[in-house]
């Protein structure tokens, strides 16, 4: 290995981010996820808070989680935002919500309001990873 | 519902054939999933019936339905497997039970395609195993 490569651990590949979609609705997963993939991403899909922790425990590698608000089970989004910031400061966390009072409680995070545009989401997942 | 954009993907990826992936274990999902697409498949991820039957609602037309009968929801895996038959005649329908019978039937589903399997599919119960094995020792 070079020894660029080793100081810029993405120099010298094609470096493909890791995006974990979690949304309970599999229509909404589906479409995002399906951007997500065709802008270059490679995507994972969590239907709710509880699979997104199996994920990101198994090993499998995760660089961004973009994540819905409201999921049923014990853990929402937020919850899972916690969880990770706690657990995996290592990924990044974009959230989405239908709701606009959210918006209140992430003063310094983007939240994505429903229904939101895949090109804004896409440039800002883009921006957070430093990914071209 | 968040608006698609201009670019979307080819309906049907490489092989022109869509296939939703029915299962309720996150890691089996997303392995199973996985290896259809790099075998050229479009593939929709489905963790309850109430999914299959929401994806087959909106009118996208799904060639194959991999489905464990196991699956989480308000319709056992055999009852979905009767409405869809019913509903959605043009949906080959692969019904399996277990991890292995599930990889094999993902191999024999990529064999009919154009894109060679990218690995055998014995293998796609190795990852499975690895990945829940991994996740059982956190805490």
């Amino acid at each position: 290995m070079s020894a660029l490569a080793q100081i810029l651990p993405h120099a010298g590949k094609a470096w493909c981010p890791t995006i974990l979609v979690t949304e309970d609705e599999v229509l909404v997963r589906g479409v995002v996820a399906d951007h997500l993939r065709d802008a270059g991403f490679a995507v994972i899909e969590a239907s709710n808070a509880a699979e997104a922790v199996d994920v990101l425990q198994s090993g499998e590698p995760v660089d961004l989680v973009f994540t819905d608000i409201a999921m049923p089970g014990i853990m929402n989004g937020a919850m899972l935002a916690r969880w990770i910031y706690l657990n995996r400061p290592d990924v990044r966390v974009v959230l989405a919500s239908g709701s606009a009072d959210s918006a209140q409680t992430f003063p310094d995070g983007r939240l994505f309001l429903k229904p939101y545009d895949l090109d804004d989401v896409e440039s800002h997942i883009r921006r957070a990873l430093g990914w071209a | 519902m968040p608006t698609k954009n201009a670019k979307a993907s080819t309906p049907g990826g490489d092989t022109g054939q869509t296939v939703i992936v029915a299962e309720s274990d996150i890691f089996a999902r997303m392995v199973l999933a996985q290896f259809l697409r790099e075998c050229g498949y479009e593939v929709l991820e489905a963790a309850t019936s109430e999914d299959v039957l929401a994806v087959l609602r909106s009118g996208r037309e799904i060639d194959v339905l991999l489905l464990d009968a196991q699956i989480s929801g308000g319709l056992a895996g055999f009852t979905l497997t009767r409405l869809v038959r019913e509903q959605f005649p043009g949906t080959e329908i692969v019904l399996t039970f277990g991890v292995a019978k599930s990889a094999e039937k993902a191999g024999e589903i990529c064999d009919k395609g154009p894109r060679e399997r990218p690995y055998h599919p014995q293998e796609i119960v190795t990852r499975i195993k690895r990945l829940r094995q991994n996740r059982a020792q956190k805490p």
